[in-house]
């Protein structure tokens, strides 16, 4: 019998988070150790706080900052104002998010020492070969 | 040396991964779901009826379910828990039924199509 896993990835991995942004067109990114305060299309510093924000400036004349504020069990919230989730939307999210999973995988199998074999895409989906020289 | 294959869908994010040594790691990057994928069962009808009954009763670990996996061939792949089809093909090594079903899981999670397949 064969098991298998699904992984419904969560932004946990703050340098994979912001590698991902940038391969999204974001090449502007800030990050903070402490959340700073995101600010509005009226240039008003919005009550939300972040530690990665992409300034409006990068992204468009009328939008709002957007934000990942880090929480305390280390994954990452993002704060999209539903202005600016007309151009960044589900199909947007989806996007980086495949873009993170792909970067924090490569990342946890390089972190374990195993070797990295192929890259195949087939139909909308990628599939990653390592291997492992310890076993 | 073993294989470690991963399996990302973009029109998720979400990624898939057959249970295997080393993939521990990856395991905590979200929240997982484990499911049974597919089986290795006898491809002689009786003999899979009580492989099925003794597997029923026993735990997988179980010394039980260790001799089940002595028995001899042929062995046949059931994937009705995902690809939904009995591969073609029987195999007289249970190792060689294991490596077909590996390969063809990950085809699967990649293509989604079946090949070499029967219903």
């Amino acid at each position: 019998m064969s098991a298998y896993n699904s992984v419904t990835t969560i932004y946990k991995d703050q340098e994979c988070l912001v590698e991902s942004l940038k391969e999204m067109g974001y090449t502007e990114i800030e990050v903070h150790e402490l959340p700073q305060n995101l600010v509005g299309y009226h240039a008003d510093l919005r009550q939300q706080r972040a530690h990665i924000i992409i300034r409006r400036k990068h992204i468009g004349n009328a939008s709002n900052d957007i934000g990942y504020l880090r929480n305390v069990d280390g994954t990452f919230t993002e704060i999209i104002s539903d202005f600016d989730k007309r151009k960044h939307d589900s199909k947007w999210s989806t996007n980086l998010k495949a873009k993170y999973t792909e970067a924090v995988t490569m990342k946890t199998a390089h972190a374990k020492g195993f070797h990295f074999l192929s890259r195949r895409v087939v139909n909308g989906k990628v599939q990653l070969k390592f291997s492992d020289r310890r076993s | 040396m073993a294989e470690i294959i991963i399996t990302i869908d973009q029109s998720t994010g979400d990624m898939l991964f057959l249970e295997t040594s080393g993939v521990q790691a990856f395991k905590a990057l979200g929240r997982l779901r484990t499911r049974r994928a597919s089986y290795v069962l006898p491809a002689d009808f009786w003999a899979r009826q009580v492989f099925k009954l003794i597997r029923w009763f026993i735990r997988d670990d179980s010394a039980g379910a260790a001799w089940c996996r002595t028995w001899r061939g042929p062995w046949l792949v059931d994937t009705t828990p995902t690809a939904g089809v009995v591969l073609v093909g029987r195999w007289m090594n249970r190792q060689d039924a294991i490596d077909a079903e590996v390969a063809f899981l990950n085809s699967w999670f990649l293509e989604g199509a079946c090949q070499h397949t029967t219903a």
